[in-house]
């Protein structure tokens, strides 16, 4: 079983082509500017020659999370509450708003308490997609939810992202 | 003499170091920051050691459906990380839902957070820091003093709306910051987040007269 495989971040290539060359595979070379997975053996050769640092080794299998204090996780939590609690109002004040420039606050305010919650949120216990804690609330979301819809699309995550804790 | 800390990027305006002397009190109003730009107001004092005993408040077990968006969405950063388009994709719809899923908070004026901020400030986030340090928890602690950061200039924001009112944008752009959530002031994105010093591909404008 393959271990690693190599990405491409296509933003940092400078189109320099060295991967063509010492790839044994030509798992490098693609009309999408994507590494063809199927192909790549994982040998970091591109990764070393890539003079852009574009190219990197990223695992199939993710180690588990850390794993984090209750009492931290509680102080997090009430972080992740007022930000949300934030976010909501944000978002009501700017779609029942006409005056252009609290509506452009409101969004920048909106927007940076959503990337802080979110932020906090990793570091309390939901880094991984693949953790016992995504999975949970995963569960969560198949016994509680009325929409099918949305049922299947949870049922599907659970499938495609084994737990690795 | 005193010493003024900027609440964003940590810079010390010391009394006793500027030559020639000038108070902090005689700085004029729209003085900012000279390495972030951050208004005057983002400035407080820098206390000597006495601490306030702070109580920390029940927490809810149960995430409400828009703390449940946002993990969610969180979730989907985590499979863009590894390069997992699809669930990525599955994550974000399920955020979405979540979002929707209850009304929002009513709200008149941007001034109505003020008391949430505030109390993130005085006490949510000396009570985590204390925490974080205790336990040892690095990442916590990274993440805390980013939004704090970040807080901070909300705050300010909100206290130089209600002075200068259009004034506060006038002639110039707002730009958020996707990793840390800071929002900058000013006529170009800054090279780096003054935050979490991100390069400025990663801080986005906010138009005038848009809603996502």
């Amino acid at each position: 079983m393959k271990k690693m495989r190599a990405i491409r971040n296509i933003r940092l290539c400078t189109k320099d082509c060295l991967c063509l060359y010492v790839c044994p595979t030509g798992a490098s070379d693609t009309e999408n500017g994507q590494i063809d997975a199927t192909k790549c053996i994982g040998c970091g050769m591109c990764v070393q020659s890539c003079p852009s640092h574009a190219l990197s080794l990223v695992p199939y299998e993710y180690p588990a999370q850390q794993v984090k204090e209750p009492a931290m996780i509680d102080d997090l939590h009430r972080l992740i509450s007022s930000k949300s609690k934030q976010e909501s109002a944000m978002r009501y004040l700017k779609q029942h708003q006409q005056d252009p420039i609290i509506m452009q606050l409101a969004q920048a305010i909106e927007t940076s308490n959503r990337v802080m919650a979110e932020d906090l949120a990793r570091e309390a216990g939901y880094m991984l997609p693949q953790s016992q804690n995504t999975h949970t609330l995963l569960q969560m979301i198949i016994e509680t939810v009325d929409d099918e819809n949305i049922k299947k699309m949870a049922k599907e995550l659970v499938k495609l992202l084994p737990v690795n804790d | 003499m005193a010493k003024y800390v900027c609440q964003v990027c940590g810079f010390v305006y010391d009394e006793d170091q500027v030559n020639p002397l000038v108070l902090w009190d005689e700085l004029s109003s729209d003085w900012v920051c000279p390495l972030c730009k951050a208004p005057k107001s983002a400035f407080k004092k820098e206390k000597s050691q006495q601490k306030d005993v702070l109580k920390r408040e029940e927490v809810n077990k149960n995430w409400t459906t828009k703390e449940i968006s946002i993990i969610l969405s969180n979730l989907a950063k985590g499979c863009e990380k590894q390069y997992l388009e699809h669930e990525q994709d599955l994550f974000l719809k399920l955020s979405e839902y979540y979002q929707n899923l209850e009304e929002d908070l009513p709200t008149q004026a941007l001034s109505d957070i003020q008391s949430d901020v505030d109390k993130d400030l005085s006490h949510h986030y000396p009570l985590a820091h204390e925490m974080a340090d205790q336990m040892k928890d690095r990442g916590a602690k990274r993440a805390i003093v980013w939004s704090e950061k970040s807080t901070n200039m909300i705050a300010s924001l909100i206290e130089r709306y209600q002075q200068e009112k259009e004034n506060l944008t006038k002639d110039t752009k707002v730009f958020v910051c996707e990793i840390c959530g800071f929002i900058y002031i000013g006529a170009h994105v800054p090279e780096i987040c003054p935050v979490c010093k991100v390069p400025s591909l990663k801080i986005h404008e906010v138009k005038r007269g848009y809603v996502l």
